[in-house]
């Protein structure tokens, strides 16, 4: 090809100047090595978090660095790593073999989605592992190599590894569209724990689960700092209510164990969602308590290996056991449901010391959680709202025109889909669905789980989040609507930022959040200021001039 | 390049057997080694491949639910999209075996600018049925070549798939549907950028290899007419291991039956494995019913925990000062000097 | 200003071509999923790049308002300023539907009344490209207002008691600036 000229577009040749390609060259994508543009990937995890928690190979290191310092063995201990995790999950085994390539799963992921990287297609993010499956461990790919598909394991495998598999948020959209129930959730939680064997883990990941070990929760919130936190909120709900409510903190004798993701401890908007439950437990004169100890709902060892997963999770069901309560609740969260619904049980029962939940307010017994005994807030209300026993004044939320966003975890592991829109219809009177292709089982991911949601990568954040956030802008545009709801921690700090770049004007917020707006207590003030001490009165005026 | 590689392999196997068989006297081998060789490495091979899943345990119940969850009693639970007992969990998995219920999730039309459209992917839930159960009838017609008596159903089935009555011998609908449903398939990884992108050489080779079979028993039954009386002759000594070799069978026959066995002996050691496989996947051959019942993992083990214990002696202290509960009382600065 | 005479006639033409070129900025495997897929939730970008280029030349053809023509590349942008290019790359589209235009019109633009209308509209794309690059830079500098907004909001319980920071930050979203508009960019 003849070189450009001055005055055509070629000449100005991005490549050249930046040396930043977006296009992968032509070529299989075997030969396409990975580029690591800033805002796409996450910091590395820093080495005393990895000593606190006795991983191999701390040390510091960055990713732009050529020399990731990985051991001298370090193919061994892939390799032997892979083979250890073929013999222990038929999951991965059989992900591995059945995969057609019939592309079915290539357009559901959001990343693919939103910016077109064909590694971000499911099936080929599986097949960064796949290859190096078939080469070391089929006889096909022993023999054929490179003819029966197969990849010799480099560093630069490695670096695409940690590139792609921090760039899934285990949100299981592409497993609803496989014939085979192939999930990559699987497959990227395989990757991670090689990629662990290593010493490579994102720090947005591995602190949180240091700070978790330690203090109980993943924000590293010491006792008396959770217990001034849930007094200033206090503080804040009497202001806004005029009921005082009290903080059981660590109380033996209690009914029930409260268990919630830290997140909602210190981060606006799910601050709200907890004073909700604070009100919420306060008006209905529950015996529960909450715990300094097992102060985190959320489990970040999902995003580890499953060994950390059981490490964190053993607090609930010790403070269970110490407390002496009957059974425990948890919060609104999202890949703490895949955790308390596929993995507690398995990890840390029988919880034979507890009861099967019973709601002591309706009597309802809660035969679904009856083995693990930990039932999801949104089955205890929308039980509590059914059988007539909160007071509820909708019309205090109709300055709020509202839409739902399905969080993956609780919509693909578990199956919550009626419970929390059954509660949001009885507390707003303005709710609206999105479109049929992107919630319930086809949700769309906020673009942040999973350990993405740092702000190191916000671009590559807010292009997952593309797909989210152009069904939330139809709904403000087509019904006006001006805030979300999510039942996930990681969806009220992420989907702030999704919705303020895509569909500016819509807010986010949680669902005990409208319950308790909505909810009539006794001994309430004139009620003129709602959770978020906001005069509630102008907001109705707002919304009436929109 | 990897579709031209394999089909370059499936065509040098047709020629292969007309070396062997149209010029040379190599019946024998073709005609009755091959077939038990590929017999047998296809039931060894598929056994201990399915066996190799099974061995590896299943630690987790992870289903991918895609439907309401069975929870309070007035909420409407979805049984098959989200199993919660074993009956349902086989409800599930029928939808999925016979009818590729996720893949027909890709299906969707829908009014765009005033004209009803679907996306590609519809067609890929099309093409594969049509050439899954194609191939399942064609599978059941053979029976015809293995069994005397021929069972019942097997007139049926034919009757019902040459109802068209076109030409003599009469055309079945299956054999079209078996070419058209794997010439779809070939095209679309052809010619689709993102699918042809992932392709592997493994993924055109069955393709053309299955096409190579198609047309090749097309051939015979509607051209060739080889004498079927020789044919079944041969395949009834080979199932009753009592083999003979017929006279006058037309090479073309020995290349449909190589490729067939090179198919049968490829099958375990590739993706085609996904018949076994996707009667084990654990996103959807488990209840969803986790926290109803326990899930055990035959290979759990305790691992390091930071214990309530531990956290009191770290936090005692500040947790005394904020009037926090703890188990042991400080102990007394005294006491605490002495040590 | 009007643009309307030669443009109008061959809209679809021009749109067409320029979707092509636009589309030539992805990989080549995610063209024909953003190219086909027409249900706009499932393919976000291809149907925002299709929607956007009609309506940016629409308003081109007719009326060519600058708030119009600016909404309409916001809409654009917003795509592609998450997805990795070069600010240069985000915008060069532009530029390019000279040569679309002169293309499609080919030898029509002949006499010296189209040849006019051919210079005025090459100073239109050039006040688009202007526009373009105040909504890109401003898009980006959103992301990094956001960013900074969350990493606050994360921290907010601990700020709000320390009196760090005004409760008034958390109670309304980060204002978002208005389209540049004709006031924001240089005059014609």
């Amino acid at each position: 090809m003849a070189k450009a000229t001055f005055d055509q577009m070629e000449y100005y040749d991005p490549q050249q100047i930046a040396a930043v390609s977006h296009r992968p060259p032509a070529g299989g994508w075997m030969d396409t090595p990975v580029e690591f543009r800033p805002g796409t990937w996450i910091y590395p995890g820093k080495a005393k978090h990895l000593e606190y928690l006795g991983l191999p190979n701390p040390r510091d290191w960055a990713v732009t660095d050529e020399d990731w310092k990985l051991p001298d063995n370090w193919k061994e201990i892939v390799l032997k790593g892979i083979r250890e995790r073929l013999d222990k999950y038929r999951s991965f085994k059989v992900f591995m073999d059945v995969c057609v390539r019939c592309g079915a799963c290539a357009d559901k992921c959001h990343f693919f989605i939103g910016g077109g990287d064909p590694k971000n297609m499911p099936v080929l993010r599986a097949e960064l592992l796949r290859s190096v499956y078939r080469n070391d461990f089929t006889t096909a790919g022993k023999i054929l190599g490179r003819l029966a598909g197969g990849r010799k394991l480099t560093i630069d495998v490695i670096k695409e590894w940690f590139y792609y598999f921090f760039q899934c948020t285990e949100c299981r959209r592409c497993s609803v569209f496989c014939p085979y129930g192939i999930d990559t959730a699987e497959i990227t939680m395989m990757a991670r724990e090689l990629l662990g064997l290593l010493g490579i883990y994102v720090n947005w990941v591995i602190e949180p689960v240091a700070n978790c070990f330690r203090t109980g929760n993943h924000l590293g919130i010491q006792p008396h700092g959770l217990k001034d936190t849930l007094e200033f909120f206090a503080e804040d709900i009497e202001e806004a209510t005029g009921v005082k409510v009290d903080i059981p903190l660590n109380k033996k004798g209690a009914d029930i164990l409260f268990v919630t993701p830290s997140g909602d401890f210190l981060a606006d908007p799910g601050t709200f969602t907890c004073m909700g439950y604070m009100l919420l437990f306060h008006e209905l004169g529950l015996n529960y308590t909450w715990s300094t100890y097992a102060s985190e709902g959320g489990n970040f060892g999902l995003f580890t290996s499953a060994e950390t997963i059981k490490r964190l999770n053993a607090k609930l069901y010790a403070e269970a056991k110490r407390l002496g309560v009957k059974w425990i609740l948890g919060g609104e969260c999202g890949h703490m449901w895949r955790v308390v619904h596929q993995y507690m049980d398995t990890v840390n029962g029988p919880a034979d010391f507890l009861e099967v939940p019973r709601s002591p307010i309706t009597g309802t017994v809660f035969e679904n959680a009856r083995s693990t005994k930990v039932v999801h807030i949104a089955e205890f209300t929308a039980d509590l709202i059914k059988h007539g026993k909160l007071k509820l004044d909708p019309s205090r939320n109709d300055h709020i025109r509202v839409t739902f966003h399905d969080s993956c975890n609780p919509a693909r592991a578990m199956g919550l889909f009626e419970e929390p829109r059954y509660i949001l219809r009885h507390v707003c009177n303005n709710f609206y669905e999105m479109p049929e292709n992107t919630i319930r089982e086809q949700t769309f991911c906020c673009g942040g789980g999973a350990g993405l949601g740092t702000d190191e990568n916000m671009e590559m954040r807010l292009r997952g989040g593309m797909p989210r956030g152009m069904a939330v802008r139809h709904v403000q545009e087509k019904y006006d609507v001006n805030q979300l709801c999510a039942i996930c921690a990681i969806d009220r700090a992420t989907l702030v930022t999704v919705c303020d770049f895509w569909a500016p004007g819509v807010k986010v917020t949680g669902l005990h959040e409208l319950v308790a707006n909505a909810m009539v207590f006794e001994g309430e003030n004139e009620r003129k200021l709602n959770l978020r001490l906001e005069p509630v009165d102008e907001l109705r005026e707002e919304a009436g001039n929109a | 390049m990897k579709a031209a590689v394999s089909l370059i392999v499936v065509l040098a196997l047709v020629v292969l057997a007309y070396l062997g068989t149209g010029l040379g006297q190599a019946g024998f081998i073709f005609g009755i080694v091959l077939p038990y060789l590929a017999l047998a490495v296809f039931l060894v091979g598929f056994v201990s491949r399915v066996l190799g899943w099974a061995r590896s345990p299943v630690p987790f119940r992870i289903p991918t639910t895609c439907g309401q969850q069975k929870s309070l009693r007035w909420i409407k639970h979805d049984r098959l999209e989200n199993p919660f007992t074993a009956w349902q969990v086989i409800g599930r998995m029928l939808l999925e075996v016979l009818f590729f219920r996720s893949l027909f999730r890709n299906t969707r039309m829908e009014m765009h600018q005033g004209k009803m459209t679907h996306g590609p992917s519809k067609w890929l839930w099309l093409g594969a049925i049509v050439f899954h159960y194609s191939m399942l009838v064609v599978l059941l017609r053979h029976l015809r070549l293995f069994t005397e008596p021929v069972p019942f159903f097997v007139g049926w089935i034919e009757a019902a798939d040459g109802f068209l009555q076109i030409g003599v011998p009469v055309l079945y609908l299956t054999s079209l549907g078996l070419l058209a449903g794997l010439g779809y398939l070939l095209l679309r990884r052809l010619f689709i950028a993102q699918v042809r992108y992932i392709s592997l050489l493994n993924d055109y080779f069955p393709l053309w290899l299955l096409l190579g079979i198609g047309s090749t028993g097309f051939l015979l039954r509607h051209f060739v007419k080889t004498d079927l009386v020789s044919i079944k002759s041969l395949t009834l000594g080979l199932i009753s291991f009592s083999p003979q070799l017929p006279e006058g069978v037309h090479w073309l026959f020995y290349a449909h039956l190589l490729l067939v066995c090179t198919l049968f002996a490829y099958f375990p050691f590739s993706k085609l494995m996904h018949l076994g496989g996707v009667f084990l996947s654990p996103t959807r051959n488990l209840a969803s019913n986790n926290r109803a019942v326990r899930h055990v993992n035959p290979w759990d083990y305790p691992v390091k925990v930071h214990t309530y214990e531990e956290y009191e002696d770290d936090f005692r202290d500040k947790m005394v000062a904020a009037g926090i509960p703890v188990e042991k009382q400080p102990q007394p600065a005294a006491a605490a000097e002495k040590e | 200003m009007s643009l309307a005479t030669p443009i109008a006639e061959c809209q679809a033409e021009v749109h067409g071509r320029w979707l092509d070129r636009v589309m030539a900025s992805y990989p080549e495997q995610a063209r024909p999923f953003f190219r086909r897929q027409k249900n706009r939730f499932a393919n976000p970008v291809g149907q925002t790049l299709d929607r956007g280029l009609r309506l940016l030349l629409q308003e081109l053809a007719g009326e060519s308002r600058p708030e119009e023509l600016c909404r309409h590349l916001e809409e654009i942008l917003r795509v592609r300023s998450v997805q990795s290019f070069t600010p240069a790359q985000a915008v060069r589209f532009l530029f390019e539907l000279k040569d679309i235009v002169r293309e499609v019109l080919g030898e029509r633009l002949a006499d010296r009344r189209e040849q006019e209308w051919l210079g005025r509209f090459d100073r239109q794309v050039d006040q688009l490209a202007l526009f373009a690059f105040d909504i890109y830079s401003r898009l980006r500098e959103r992301m990094y207002q956001l960013r900074i907004a969350e990493v606050k909001r994360s921290v907010s319980t601990i700020m709000k008691r320390t009196g760090y920071f005004s409760e008034e930050l958390f109670a309304k979203p980060v204002p978002e600036q208005k389209t540049a508009g004709p006031s924001g960019a240089p005059g014609e």
